[in-house]
């Protein structure tokens, strides 16, 4: 639980710098907030490039990179691609990104 | 209510000063300015339709090319508004009022800190203090990201009313909000908006009039200080509109920045925790996910769901394939007998031989894993789309990670499930050249969906039953094993650097359409197909000739006899002969391949070969190796060499001094697959 008046955000990077793995919603719980507002601060630092957000590309559900456009293969990895419903089910990933790091170890020095 | 949009030219001249009208031909009294701002997809553009109908003024931003939209509102007359107003007075005992006021179509943000010219825009129309009242538009279902903008906007002291869209949608979704609790928490009034209800237009826009009067008096209020200095940095590192995409917030007053969007956080919290109420399917799955990623048990619940669905996919292909495989058989021996009576037996034994055997057993036995494939690939879809594959990966990512796997190369692993070819270019992604070395490395130790395919295809023709999910399930955990064995490997002698940590987000759970699934599946299968047409053929057509030439001698002395031989001097010790040996070759151009490249040298279906001829795959199989040597094939198989696609895509992402990588990764993956080929012989042959 974030104390009254600290600083969410920053609270949020660091604990994924420090817990390595974590799944949003005993990350919600952690930080005394609803999974609704964790998803918002999430995107929030993710448009700040503090976190790099990704899609699982587990399965046969590969997501096509624009490098793979000339591959004979891509048709089938971009199958999520022409079906659309898939986005749903995939899980979503967000990274700190060195951007982030070096936040975190600013507001770590000050 | 009547719309209008005369002299929007005029209006706009009093706001924008490069216009280059005489302050002459301004009109009073003055007509008030009412932005209409929001987050992107939240129904902006429907209300500002609704309110200003058709006629609207579409132009450009002075010395932008961001589209301005506006129109004028007109209150009252005729269809003047009904119900109560923000202060409880029943508006329809009122005395009409004329009023109006143009409305403004601001771009979608999702912050007072642009990122594109667009939000710019809006980021300038609203910190220049532009307009005279705003109202920001806010999707009832996702309240939490409006919101943020909407405080940000009040701070700018500006007169705010929040106009919540999708009632219906965040109702179905079991979303309640107390409006009053919402207004008293947010300071600002609330009112909720329906598409086609233009009353609740006119209680919106009545209540921006009384908001507006209420104003006038406190007219010149500055913003405060904090939400200057916010919006002013922002705009600054934006270049007033010019286009900033990609560049990185301003890191100046960064702390400062951060703080403040951190306080407006925990006042959303507060606000939210009072006024919403939710009841939805992210409850029902944290419930369900209590059980499916507990740290134990979860794993018990992966092994139980992966072998029903292995079984599954056995159980319900094994009377198709059999079917399918009878039918092959049937069309071969027919084609044979129609081609050795064309031509009163003049066409020569190879050729009818490369047409039956080559052409139609090799391909024909490659299409009879159809039924397979489309159930493996419609079960696999039901997993994925119910969003239960996401928690087999999180709970291997967390077994991955504990052992000191990088998330993120496990992320890129994960990728070449479908193909390893995506899978070794997703590498990308790693900002360490450590990584993404180690990554598509690991690459061609993940079995893609070819490789599963044939796994799974000579597994269930040997073995039946649960014995066949248990044979499958093992390799696939050893190949878990392995890979992670390898990634200890690389995290201490190659990867030293930091962990790279993340977030995992699952979706919730849903149980998905038949449509979705069957389209899937259907997918999987055409591409299969226009694989066997093409690639396969091919290949099966050379692997016929390689294994009849030269002509006349026993199988075993042809150029594919000689191929497996070699290959066979090394892998006998472990049961691999040289029908198997060949069938590893062709499995690196194209891992179908292996399958008809089988077929042709064990002779399923057709008489030719040197095994019992004519039989099902089931027959051939069983005659002709012991269960340890399938085993021990179907580990190196899945161990041995990526296709020559993921090959050629690994050379070329693992360019100059990184080359020796590839060779050292190569070698690697063959040693470990003899390695555990080997044990996996010496289990069977002691289990068998």
């Amino acid at each position: 639980m974030v104390k009254e008046g600290g600083n969410l955000l920053l609270e949020l990077l660091r604990r994924l710098a420090q817990e390595g793995m974590s799944d949003p919603t005993s990350l919600a719980q952690a930080l005394g907030i609803d999974r609704p507002l964790l998803d918002a601060m999430l995107a929030d630092l993710v448009r700040r490039r503090w976190l790099a957000e990704t899609v699982e590309g587990g399965g046969t559900n590969a997501r096509v990179l624009p490098g793979c456009a000339g591959c004979p293969l891509s048709a089938g990895a971009a199958r999520e691609r022409a079906l659309g419903a898939f986005s749903s089910s995939q899980a979503r990933r967000y990274l700190l990104t060195p951007a982030g790091r070096r936040m975190l170890d600013r507001s770590r020095s000050r | 209510m009547s719309q209008t949009c005369h002299d929007v030219q005029v209006r706009q001249s009093l706001h924008d000063p490069h216009s280059g009208s005489s302050p002459g031909s301004r009109i009073e009294p003055r007509i008030p300015l009412v932005a209409l701002v929001g987050n992107p997809n939240v129904g902006k553009s429907t209300l500002f339709n609704g309110l200003t109908g058709a006629h609207q003024q579409v132009g450009n931003w002075p010395g932008k090319t961001v589209t301005r939209r506006s129109g004028l509102f007109q209150l009252g007359g005729k269809g003047a508004p009904t119900g109560r107003g923000m202060d409880g007075t029943d508006l329809a005992k009122r005395s009409p009022v004329s009023w109006q006021c143009e409305v403004l179509d601001l771009p979608g943000t999702y912050s007072l800190e642009p990122l594109s010219p667009e939000e710019a825009v809006t980021c300038q129309v609203l910190a220049d203090r532009e307009v005279d009242a705003a109202i920001v538009v806010a999707d009832a279902t996702h309240l939490e990201r409006t919101l943020y903008l909407a405080l940000q906007v009040s701070e700018l002291k500006l007169p705010v009313v929040l106009a919540l869209t999708m009632i219906d949608l965040a109702c179905s979704q079991g979303i309640s909000i107390d409006v009053a609790k919402l207004a008293t928490g947010l300071g600002m009034p609330v009112c909720l908006v329906e598409q086609g209800d233009r009353r609740s237009l006119e209680r919106l826009m009545e209540t921006v009039r009384q908001v507006l009067e209420r104003a006038d008096s406190a007219r010149g209020g500055r913003a405060s200080p904090q939400a200057e200095s916010v919006v002013g940095r922002a705009l600054d590192q934006a270049g007033a509109g010019a286009p900033a995409v990609a560049a990185p917030l301003p890191q100046e007053g960064v702390e400062e920045t951060l703080a403040a969007a951190s306080h407006r956080y925990a006042t959303l919290q507060r606000v939210l925790a009072a006024a919403v109420r939710r009841r939805n399917a992210t409850q029902v799955s944290d419930q369900i996910d209590r059980w499916a990623l507990h740290p134990w048990l979860g794993y018990f619940i992966l092994v139980v769901v992966m072998g029903t669905f292995f079984w599954l996919t056995f159980a319900a292909s094994a009377p198709l394939i059999d079917a399918l495989d009878q039918m092959v058989r049937l069309l071969t021996e027919s084609t044979r007998r129609w081609l050795a009576d064309v031509g009163g037996g003049r066409l020569p034994a190879p050729a009818i031989g490369f047409i039956t055997d080559g052409v139609l057993g090799g391909v024909g036995t490659v299409l009879s894993f159809l039924p397979l494939m489309a159930i493996f690939f419609f079960l696999f879809a039901f997993l994925q789309d119910s969003g239960y594959l996401a928690r087999a990966a999180f709970l291997l990512d967390r077994f991955l990670h504990r052992l000191g796997l990088h998330g993120r190369v496990f992320f890129v692993l994960l990728s070449g499930y479908g193909c390893n070819v995506p899978g070794v270019m997703a590498a990308r992604i790693l900002d360490n050249p450590d990584d993404r070395r180690a990554a598509i490395l690991l690459e061609p130790l993940v079995p893609c969906a070819a490789r599963l395919g044939v796994m799974t295809f000579l597994v269930g023709a040997f073995f039946r039953g649960w014995q066949a999910t248990a044979i499958l399930g093992s390799l696939l955990v050893m190949d878990v094993g392995l890979v992670a064995l390898a990634g200890l490997g690389l995290r201490r002698y190659v990867l030293r650097g930091q962990m790279t940590p993340f977030l995992l987000e699952l979706p919730d759970y849903h149980w998905p359409s038949l449509r979705t699934l069957v389209i899937a599946a259907w997918q999987e299968v055409r591409q299969f197909v226009q694989k066997a047409a093409t690639v396969i053929l091919v290949a099966t057509a050379l692997f016929w000739l390689a294994s009849h030439l030269p002509w006349g001698v026993p199988g075993d002395r042809t150029i594919a006899g000689w191929i497996g031989h070699f290959f066979a001097l090394g892998l006998g010790w472990i049961g691999i002969d040289w029908r198997l040996g060949t069938a590893l070759v062709a499995g690196a151009l194209a891992k179908e391949t292996t399958l008809s490249t089988l077929a042709i040298l064990l002779g399923t279906g057709s008489a030719a070969g040197g095994a019992p001829a004519g039989g099902s795959w089931t027959a051939v199989l069983q005659a002709t190796y012991h269960p340890a040597q399938l085993v021990a094939f179907l580990t190196v198989f899945m161990l041995y060499f990526p296709c020559l696609a993921t090959f050629r895509v690994m050379q070329t992402e693992l360019p100059g001094v990184d080359r020796r990588w590839l060779w050292v990764g190569v070698t690697t993956s063959l040693g470990l697959a003899i390695g555990a080929g080997a044990v996996a012989y010496g289990i069977g042959r002691w289990i068998w």
